[in-house]
């Protein structure tokens, strides 16, 4: 077995790994140790990542270009860094605007054009190839968008907090709501439980990747297969 | 300050050559300038000669200043003009009372002093005029006692010596040279009278009942003027110029009070002294508060200028309304020393002295007990939330909806299970079990899927119809947390486009999913070596700003992403010189384990792909959140987990990691699943929660 690099690698990814796996036992330093260098390593990956890939490419080559609207940025940033200090913090409130504004803008923009309206497109799109269908499958279709328009349907009315005030001084919601609130919340539960199917599904894929390089660095270690 | 050259005081027309000057001039000066609408002095030697050169715009004086300096001066400069002609008239015709106020004549008659037999015959004359101005009263307001004492500056006591002025015979003038060559104010009076029939009768006529403004008890030159101007007003005094004697004009010009009473607004001229310094003379010494009088004389104010007499008016008697004192806020007032009864100045007393605290002892301490008496709690307000009707009846069904749910007590005392790190050794080595006994035990066989769902298919159809020619962008967005389970998802996918030999660049918008990708792809590479070089595989590096750096590289991927990780330039070579937009891709995949980062890939990039297709990898833990997308036709396909790694492999024919880990992947989500099952079956018999202490209390 010679040693190179990629060996070093298979170590600490082995004894890495095996740190994490030590949690079996509760926190413990090993896996203190691990998550820590985890979180380090990262942060310095990510600033080396945006020294390199960030300010070089996107502000100091374009300075040294001679592009003067570089300087925008380079004044923006600038006035960011005041944030540092108490003092001069008010200096930084105009690129902070200008993110939070921007990101705001972008975001529910964003939300209504890809999300809300397109969903809701969507929704009523459901009987659409009913149209086309043969009669046999007219009905299935119908019943599976029946199905789907209920559930989205009630899924919402689930979330309608609209209520009247009894004699008890109590508020209900009427028999109609509380229905299709009822059939939502069994429609939320399924959502749900399978996004938690997924997440079983997840973990058990990462358990067996790691598995599996557990168990090909102990064959490479003792060079066996 | 005045300047260095000038010979009168800019502010209180005092002379400042006054020992270079004769002494009656310079008594003259000052109250020339007490007169308004005087006469101009003329000559060479007069004082006013100096101070028009003090008054010259060079003095480092204001600019507005100035200005008004300069202004003065040529107004001073027209009304010497228009009076030089007349001048010498006036001197020999007008009396001689008013001949002091004219320099020259002054000068041709200094520091005259008649005899006594000279001044009698004019109080003789003044009783005269006396009588008739006496007539003219309805009643006796105005009393000498009290004129006495309105005196003017510096007249506070009776003077010894007479001025020559009040002995001198008054001439009367002629009414038709003081119409010509008199002064405005004499111009008014003459030819006012001409519309009052009445006063051709040779009487004034007294209109209004209250005569004591007319006239007042002392006069001065200044004060007849004014009383002559009041007189020419309409609807008060109406006497007619024809019916005015000259003699009649000189009474009525000259001071109200014959004899004493009559000297007493002349005695002020005597008091100036020129041997004297003439300021101390002239600007009074601070006196008492109940002796300050006014800077000017009362009586040569004009009517709506004098303070109201209750004796002379009667109609004003009532007491005028004294302005409330200041009032200081209570604690201010409580805090005051006087207002406590303490002595403003400094005592010695024993009570100045603090027995008590860390100013024990000290002389001059404020009384610290005694303040706090006045000290008062500061108001505060209630932190109570108000909130609106309707809020309170959505607070009310909130509170309703979350009572119908069942929780478990949080506030349920844990009870410490020393045996459960038993359980977890056992779920543990149940799970690693059915991991490793596949691995090491090839030949166990798993169950292949003989139906592939829709996604997986759409996504092998999209691939499959992609051009070979254009690129395909492939956005990394992932961390190391789930790259175990992403790495096998896409392992296929990108397996499937380097088999037909596509371009692909990707990026990402985190910091490690570009070396991720590129770290896995390493095996592939070796595959397919075409790959090894930058014409099919570039690497874009980190795309920052988050949802606002996918909208930039939307709008324009050029100007967003104009260099690759190597700092090169990422668009000038083949085959990516094609692309111009982000549309000019063959397809966009995007691989993440979120599914709010593939929904913002979604929401601000697809709208600018138009017809080029978007497929996503991601975790089978977003999977679920990620379908409705699918269905509504806004991405054409996405891969979620093994299980759709495996289809794709299966539809590909290529196995690799997803199907050789497959049986182990299946036991596991058995055992899994069983465990789930006995767990809840175990719980729901043996666990019994106390319904009044492992749920909620529901009110």
């Amino acid at each position: 077995m010679t040693l190179n690099t990629e060996l070093i690698w298979t170590v600490v990814s082995f004894v890495l790994t095996l740190c994490i796996f030590s949690y079996l036992f509760g926190d413990n330093p090993l896996f203190r140790f691990a998550t820590g260098l985890l979180i380090g390593v990262s942060a310095g990956y990510f600033a080396v990542i945006i020294i390199y890939q960030v300010l070089l490419p996107r502000l100091v080559v374009p300075l040294l270009q001679g592009s003067f609207p570089a300087l925008i940025p380079l004044f923006l940033s600038g006035l960011l860094l005041t944030k540092l200090s108490p003092r001069l913090a008010k200096l930084g409130n105009l690129p902070m605007a200008y993110l939070v504004g921007v990101g705001a803008a972008i975001a529910i923009g964003g939300s209504l054009l890809g999300t809300l309206f397109t969903q809701v497109e969507g929704a009523i799109n459901i009987f659409a190839p009913v149209a086309s269908a043969g009669m046999s499958q007219k009905w299935i279709l119908i019943l599976e968008g029946g199905f789907l328009l209920l559930g989205t349907i009630a899924a919402l009315v689930y979330f309608n907090f609209g209520g009247k005030e009894d004699k008890g001084n109590s508020v209900q919601r009427s028999p109609m709501v509380r229905f299709f609130s009822a059939i939502g919340q069994l429609f939320i539960a399924i959502t749900l439980g399978a996004v938690f199917a997924g997440v079983m599904t997840s973990t058990i894929t990462a358990l067996i990747e790691r598995s599996n390089f557990l168990l090909i660095a102990i064959k490479t270690f003792f060079g066996i297969g | 300050m005045n300047d260095a050259n000038a010979k009168r005081c800019w502010y209180c027309q005092a002379d400042l050559t006054r020992q270079d000057a004769p002494a009656e001039n310079d008594s003259q000066d000052w109250l020339n300038n007490l007169r308004d609408n005087s006469p101009a002095p003329q000559g060479d030697d007069q004082p006013e000669e100096p101070a028009n050169s003090s008054e010259s715009p060079n003095e480092e004086v204001p600019a507005w200043l100035a200005r008004i300096r300069t202004r003065e001066q040529s107004e001073r400069a027209a009304s010497e003009d228009a009076l030089s002609a007349s001048s010498e008239e006036l001197s020999s015709e007008i009396p001689d009372w008013l001949n002091e106020f004219n320099p020259d004549q002054e000068k041709e008659k200094p520091n005259e002093i008649l005899p006594a037999s000279a001044s009698a015959q004019p109080e003789n004359e003044d009783d005269d005029w006396l009588k008739k101005l006496e007539s003219w009263q309805s009643e006796p307001t105005s009393s000498p006692e009290k004129t006495s004492t309105d005196v003017t500056v510096g007249s506070r006591e009776k003077p010894a010596e007479k001025n020559p002025i009040e002995d001198e015979a008054v001439t009367p003038p002629d009414s038709a040279l003081i119409k010509d060559s008199a002064p405005e104010w004499l111009q008014a009076f003459v030819q006012e009278p001409k519309s009052t029939p009445a006063a051709q009768q040779g009487n004034l006529s007294v209109q209004q009942p209250s005569t004591s403004a007319f006239l007042p008890a002392e006069r001065t030159p200044k004060n007849e003027e004014d009383s002559l101007l009041r007189d020419s007003e309409p609807g008060q005094i109406s006497p007619t110029a024809e019916s005015i004697e000259s003699s009649e004009l000189d009474t009525a010009l000259a001071p109200s009070q014959p004899g004493e009473e009559n000297e007493t607004w002349l005695s002020s001229y005597k008091k100036i002294h020129p041997d004297k310094d003439i300021k101390e003379q002239v600007i009074p010494a601070p006196v008492d508060q109940d002796q300050t009088k006014a800077p000017f004389n009362e009586n040569s104010l004009m009517d709506w200028m004098k303070p109201i007499d209750p004796v002379t008016n009667p109609s004003q008697k009532e007491p005028v309304p004294q302005l409330e004192p200041a009032a200081l806020p209570a604690w201010l007032q409580a805090l005051s020393l006087k207002h406590n009864g303490k002595a403003s100045a400094p005592s010695h007393s024993s009570s100045d002295f603090s027995d008590f605290g860390p100013l024990a002892g000290i002389e001059g301490t404020l009384p610290g007990e005694e303040l706090n008496q006045f000290y008062k709690r500061p108001q505060t307000f209630s932190g109570l939330l108000k909130t609106t009707e309707s809020q309170q009846v959505r607070s009310k069904l909130l509170k309703n909806i979350a009572d119908q749910t069942h929780w478990e007590d949080e506030n349920l005392e844990e009870k410490p299970h020393s045996h459960i790190w038993i359980f977890r050794l056992i779920v543990t080595v149940l799970m690693l079990a059915a991991v490793f006994i596949p691995l090491l035990f090839t030949q166990i066989s798993s169950i292949a899927p003989s139906l592939y769902p829709d996604e997986v298919v759409q996504t092998f159809n999209t691939v499959n119809a992609l051009s070979g020619g254009k690129p395909v962008l492939i956005a990394a967005d992932f961390d190391g947390s789930l790259f175990g389970e992403l790495n096998w998802s896409y392992q296929p996918l990108l397996a499937h486009l380097m088999e037909r030999n596509i371009p692909i660049a990707f990026l990402s918008t985190n910091s490690e999913g570009t070396t991720l990708l590129n770290q896995s792809a390493s095996t592939l590479i070796k595959q397919y070596p075409a790959y090894a070089s930058s014409d099919k595989w570039m690497n874009l590096g980190y795309l920052a700003g988050g949802s606002i750096g996918l909208q930039g590289l939307a709008q324009n991927i050029q100007t967003t992403m104009p260099l690759n990780s190597a700092l090169q330039s990422a668009w000038l070579s083949k085959p990516f010189d094609t692309v111009k937009r982000i549309s000019d891709f063959g397809a966009l995949i995007v691989i993440t384990e979120n599914a709010d980062t593939g929904k913002y890939w979604i929401e601000q990039v697809k709208p600018s792909l138009g017809t080029t297709p978007m497929l996503v990898v991601i975790s089978a833990q977003s999977a679920p959140l990620l379908q409705p997308y699918y269905a509504s036709g806004q991405i054409s396909g996405y891969l979620s987990g093994l299980n759709s790694a495996v289809a794709y492999e299966a539809l590909t024919k290529t196995p690799q990691n997803a199907t050789a880990h497959l049986s182990s992947f299946q036991i596991t989500m058995v055992l899994a699943i069983m465990l789930v099952l006995i767990g809840g079956i175990v719980s729901l018999i043996f666990y019994h929660p106390q319904p009044g202490k492992k749920k909620r209390v529901n009110s």
